[in-house]
């Protein structure tokens, strides 16, 4: 085995693992070599573990966020089915309201009309009255202006009817 | 690649990218790591991590398991950071830093048990020193080192995922390497 302290080319050879067998056994069996790749070894170990913590815990942040944009699809089909069926229940309700208005509706206009016929009667009362003496006397007063023309008319009638 | 993910048979990793949500759990991590110590810019790392998994997602018919899934992703990933390098818009950002990883913030995920306040910060001050060597590398020695030597990839998974001949990427992990244990040596 050759005895000699590996050179800075050998170390890094032995680094990147393509020292030679003898130079290998050498760098197990010495050391002061055995420092040198070491201590490489461990500054990278530690590299090595402090970024990936960190890129870990990146990660981890990212997930999060990924899953915050990932989950509007996934929720998207929830929100379709929510959507709907909040669509239908509001246009149960306004249906039903709007039946219900129409009930309110119809029931003001009959109590309305109850209100009207009972509280107006006098006044239909008397309307009809001031009709029937306007009626009366239109009908006594003056005779109607096809008065003169009722014979002709009847005439007429009669022609037509032997014309027929 | 060593461990992990990656030793799946050809329909472990199929059935892999069908379901995105497992995908995602199991190599954004690794995945955003790699990006962002690629590019130094962890919201561009983030928005090109969720383009690559999309992208192998949608295009899974088309991955014949030749490759591990790991080496897959990190391909598309690459492409998308080259394509991303070319843009004007990356080149202005790049001028301003805007977006630059905290360091800091990094060194902070370091483990704390260790034996001391004094290890601790110890620790620290090599994981912020490493990542500073880390960025003065060019893109292609930066990119097959962090492969290498964080995502454990080995000299053939680095070849298949960026495309270069395997010589090349030994070329460029030397150099990197070299250039890395240099400077940490001179900053101790």
């Amino acid at each position: 085995m050759n005895t000699e302290h590996l050179s800075e080319a050998e170390v890094e050879e032995a680094l990147l693992g393509f020292a030679s067998d003898d130079r290998t056994q050498h760098a197990k069996t010495c050391a002061a070599c055995r420092g040198k790749i070491d201590d490489f070894k461990e500054t990278m170990a530690l590299f090595n573990e402090a970024s990936m913590g960190w890129s870990q815990a990146k990660s981890n942040s990212l997930s999060r966020d990924l899953a915050g944009h990932r989950t509007p699809f996934r929720v998207s089909m929830t929100f379709v089915w929510s959507s709907a069926s909040a669509a239908v229940l509001i246009i149960a309700g306004i249906v039903g309201l709007g039946m219900h208005q129409h009930e309110q509706t119809l029931t003001a206009a009959t109590a309305s009309g109850r209100q009207v016929s009972s509280g107006d009667a006098n006044e239909i009362a008397s309307d009809n009255a001031m009709l029937q003496e306007i009626d009366a006397a239109i009908n006594t007063s003056e005779p109607s202006p096809a008065e003169v023309y009722r014979t002709t008319s009847a005439n007429t009638s009669h022609t037509g009817s032997v014309r027929n | 690649m060593k461990a992990g993910p990656d030793a799946g048979v050809r329909g472990r990793t199929i059935s892999e990218l069908d379901d995105i949500d497992e995908l995602v759990k199991t190599y954004r991590p690794r995945l955003l790591r790699f990006v962002t110590f690629s590019l130094g810019d962890p919201d561009m790392a983030e928005t090109i991590v969720q383009d690559t998994l999309l992208k192998a997602h949608n295009a899974r018919a088309n991955f014949r398991g030749e490759s591990s899934v790991n080496t897959f992703l990190t391909s598309i990933a690459l492409n998308l950071i080259r394509d991303q390098q070319r843009t004007q818009k990356f080149r202005f950002w790049k001028q301003f830093r805007a977006t630059a990883l905290d360091v800091t913030d990094v060194a902070s995920f370091v483990a704390t048990d260790k034996s001391s306040a004094e290890a601790q910060l110890i620790a620290k001050e090599k994981v912020q020193r490493l990542y500073t060597v880390i960025e003065t590398l060019s893109i292609n020695q930066r990119t097959v080192f962090v492969m290498k030597f964080t995502d454990e990839m080995d000299v053939q998974q680095i070849s298949e995922a960026t495309g270069m001949p395997v010589n090349t990427v030994k070329t460029h992990l030397h150099r990197a390497l070299k250039a890395v244990r240099r400077q940490l040596g001179a900053s101790q």
